[in-house]
């Protein structure tokens, strides 16, 4: 046991006494939050080229204006199709827009006509009839003489209030509002990026065991040091090591986050907007003072213990899991870098599936996908995380972690196994014959 | 007599369909330079590997002190392997401490050790270099270091002198003697046969699993000398004659090595050579080399190309 702490100190220290270490770990979340930002920004890009076009309007259903984008500049004209079409090459506009006539305020459907030598995108074109169906809408209700006061009336706003807790929603006069409609994005959200940590985690860590296993039998270090040490502590001091620097970096984001967060409040207060994340208002209507106040009250309800204790426990529990994986494909590796590529393909296929997993259970958290693959060790370290902040049974949670604790010793002694013989091998690769031998020898 | 410090008894073993060791045995007593020879991909290393307990051997036995090798941990060895068995990223003194941290030396204690040896190879200034700064020379000094700075009963050193220049072959030949004479059992492994004729007692000679001689090296060469001389003379030019002569050629030193015939005494070759009015510079009896005995009785080169 000596000997497991004392190369589980040199995995541990050679990684946390670099300056890389302490600037990751506290980078990792903004490097994060930035990886995030930039797929809204990708998925919001719409192309921003100005487009002039002619817009021809004999019933002025628009009364001379049509700003379906920001990048839309219209002019409305009068004349035949023809000599618009002329205007258009004369001077130089990008298109032509042609309303149809409408006598009859019911009717109930209207083909707009556009004419270019580009057609346009997916986007413009769901923004123009989307747009020209708010205004023919208004156009409408002038000309049937309707209330408008009335007509807003008619729309009411639903929110569904769900709560998990029956004892309390069982007396009559519960009117604590346990979770509002933002419940289940605030939610969904945590669990998402707790799972995101701990795949990349998991992921980072375990090929760096695998890539260190690897060096150490390729340059025979190894073998020195078998006289002295058993394979399997040599192993387990590794993981231990490793594993350490992991639960290391989580406890200085726990502890780390809530003070950046608590100082972003105590220096801008409530009142801040999204103003500044690139989102146009248009896109995020929702997010306002009053929802933020809303997420904020939804994030001091969580239990947050459990998912502190659980974010370690999944932690560990994937990365001792996928990490004597990838130490045992280490040891059956040699120096060939292709073949171990594709070797270590069977170890990541997993833990990519899991992730896939854990976005659709953020969705339907109790789905069945959901709630068995969180109780599977080979996914539960990333699907439970996702599942947690929306409160599953606890029977669940028990199973899963269960369940993880006794899958990931059968594996960390399996590899231990391989381990042992392949770490010893040198100058061939490791067939399936030979790996069934293995498991079989003592 | 106390046990040898390894008995290696009839030793096996098979890797897929071929055969790495074929059966063989040998000693190595303490205090005795024993020099381990052999082709590369003669069996060399995977006999090591048997002995380190890296492998089991599949028939035969391996005692270490007296002590059968079966597999479990053989902290008695010290073990140089021929490629650099080196962590890159760590300085020198770290990877030290903690390899001998490992051997089970409390930190106070290897320290002390470690210090012995980064003296005596005056290697202080290295301390806290990474070892991937250091050269391939270098680096081979402080594997030395690691091998053997625990002290182990047993030492088997694989191409210890590979990458070093000849001020530091020295000192590492000068070492492996001393740690000879201190009774220790030293085994050096080569393909090099000069370097075990320099420093070696005794020999195994290998080549393709199998023991092709071992034994005392004086004893080998000696049983294997076929009546050969190497003469000298002032004006060396001209070939000696003498009728008691049976093979005449010149060494690429310029010197005659010369044979007698069968039944024809030392003195006499002497005589007639003088007498033919030559003036003799050198004369010495004319031991076969490693290679020589290694070509007679395989049919093979020992030095081939790979």
């Amino acid at each position: 046991m000596r000997k497991v702490g004392i190369i589980a100190g040199r995995e541990y220290f050679s990684r946390v006494k670099k300056p890389q270490f302490i600037l990751l770990t506290l980078g990792a979340p903004l490097l994060f939050g930035l990886f995030i930002l930039i797929v809204g920004l990708i998925f919001s890009y719409t192309g921003s080229e100005e487009k002039r076009i002619l817009v021809f309007d004999p019933s002025d259903i628009l009364e001379q204006r049509f700003e379906p984008s920001a990048s839309i500049v219209a002019e409305f004209r009068e004349g035949s199709r023809r000599e618009l079409l002329d205007l258009k090459a004369e001077e130089g506009f990008d298109g032509v827009l042609l309303v149809p006539e409408v006598e009859d305020p019911q009717v109930d459907e209207v083909t707009l006509r556009y004419i270019s030598d580009q057609r346009l995108n997916i986007d413009l074109d769901q923004r123009f009839s989307s747009y020209f169906n708010s205004r023919l809408r208004d156009w409408k209700i002038k000309r049937l003489g309707l209330d408008e006061m009335l007509l807003d009336g008619l729309n009411t706003r639903v929110r569904i209030s769900s709560s998990t807790d029956l004892v309390a929603a069982a007396s009559e006069d519960d009117d604590t509002d346990a979770g509002s409609s933002i419940a289940p994005y605030v939610a969904g959200g945590i669990g998402l990026v707790i799972a995101m940590l701990i795949y990349f985690m998991v992921f980072i860590n375990g090929t760096m065991i695998m890539r260190s296993v690897m060096e150490e039998k390729v340059n025979r270090i190894v073998e020195i040091m078998i006289s002295t040490v058993r394979p399997f502590d040599l192993m387990m001091g590794k993981l231990l090591g490793v594993g350490a620097v992991g639960v290391t970096q989580i406890l200085i984001w726990l502890i780390f986050i809530p003070l950046v967060y608590f100082g972003i409040i105590a220096l801008f207060g409530s009142s801040m907007d999204m103003s500044g994340t690139g989102m146009s208002a248009e896109d995020a209507p929702e997010v306002d003072a009053g929802t933020l106040a809303m997420v904020m009250r939804e994030l001091a309800g969580f239990n947050w213990l459990l998912i502190s204790v659980s974010f370690i426990f999944y932690y560990l529990g994937g990365f001792f899991l996928y990490s004597s994986l990838f130490g045992a494909l280490g040891a059956m590796m040699g120096d060939d870098l292709g073949e171990n590529n594709s070797l270590s393909l069977v170890v990541t296929i997993p833990i990519i599936l899991a992730i896939y997993i854990g976005i659709v259970a953020v969705q339907s958290p109790n789905s069945t996908l959901a709630v068995w693959s969180s109780m599977f060790p080979l996914f539960s370290p990333i699907v439970m995380p996702c599942r947690l902040a929306f409160e599953p049974p606890l029977w669940q949670v028990g199973v899963s972690f269960l369940a993880l604790i006794a899958f990931t010793l059968l594996i960390v002694w399996f590899s231990g196994k391989i381990y042992r013989v392949g770490i010893l091998m040198y100058g061939k690769k490791a067939s399936v014959k030979e790996l069934i031998k293995w498991l079989r020898t003592n | 007599m106390d046990v040898p410090a390894l008995q290696v008894d009839g030793v096996t073993k098979k890797y897929e369909k071929h055969l790495a060791v074929d059966n063989i045995s040998f000693e190595v007593e303490r205090g005795v330079l024993f020099g381990m020879l052999g082709p590369n991909g003669a069996g060399k290393t995977s006999t090591i590997r048997m002995i380190t307990g890296i492998t089991l051997p599949d028939s035969g036995k391996i005692f270490l002190n007296g002590k059968r090798v079966d597999g479990s941990l053989t902290p008695g060895i010290g073990y140089l392997p021929e490629e650099r068995g080196l962590y890159r990223k760590m300085t020198v003194g770290e990877h030290l401490m903690y390899l001998i941290r490992l051997r089970g030396f409390s930190r106070s204690e290897g320290k002390k050790m470690v210090d012995d040896w980064v003296e005596r190879f005056e290697i202080g200034s290295w301390w806290k270099k990474k070892i991937e700064e250091l050269s391939k020379g270098m680096q081979q000094k402080v594997q030395f270091i690691a091998a053997v700075m625990h002290n182990p009963d047993l030492m088997i050193l694989d191409e210890p002198f590979s990458g070093l220049d000849p001020v530091n072959s020295n000192l590492i030949r000068e070492e492996i003697r001393r740690l000879s004479s201190l009774g220790k059992g030293v085994i050096l492994s080569t393909h090099r046969m000069e370097q075990v004729e320099e420093l070696c007692e005794k020999i195994v000679l290998i080549n393709r699993g199998r023991i092709v001689l071992t034994g005392n090296l004086d004893e080998i060469k000696e049983s294997y000398w076929q009546n050969e001389f190497l003469v000298d003379f002032e004006n060396s030019d001209q070939q000696p004659d003498w009728n008691g002569l049976e093979e005449v050629e010149r060494d690429h030193k310029g010197r005659w090595k010369v044979r007698l015939k069968e039944g024809q005494r030392t003195g006499d070759m002497l005589n007639g050579l003088i007498n033919s009015g030559r003036e003799i510079i050198h004369f010495e009896k004319s031991l076969p080399s490693l290679n020589d005995i290694f070509i007679k009785v395989t049919g093979e080169d020992l030095i081939r190309e790979e």
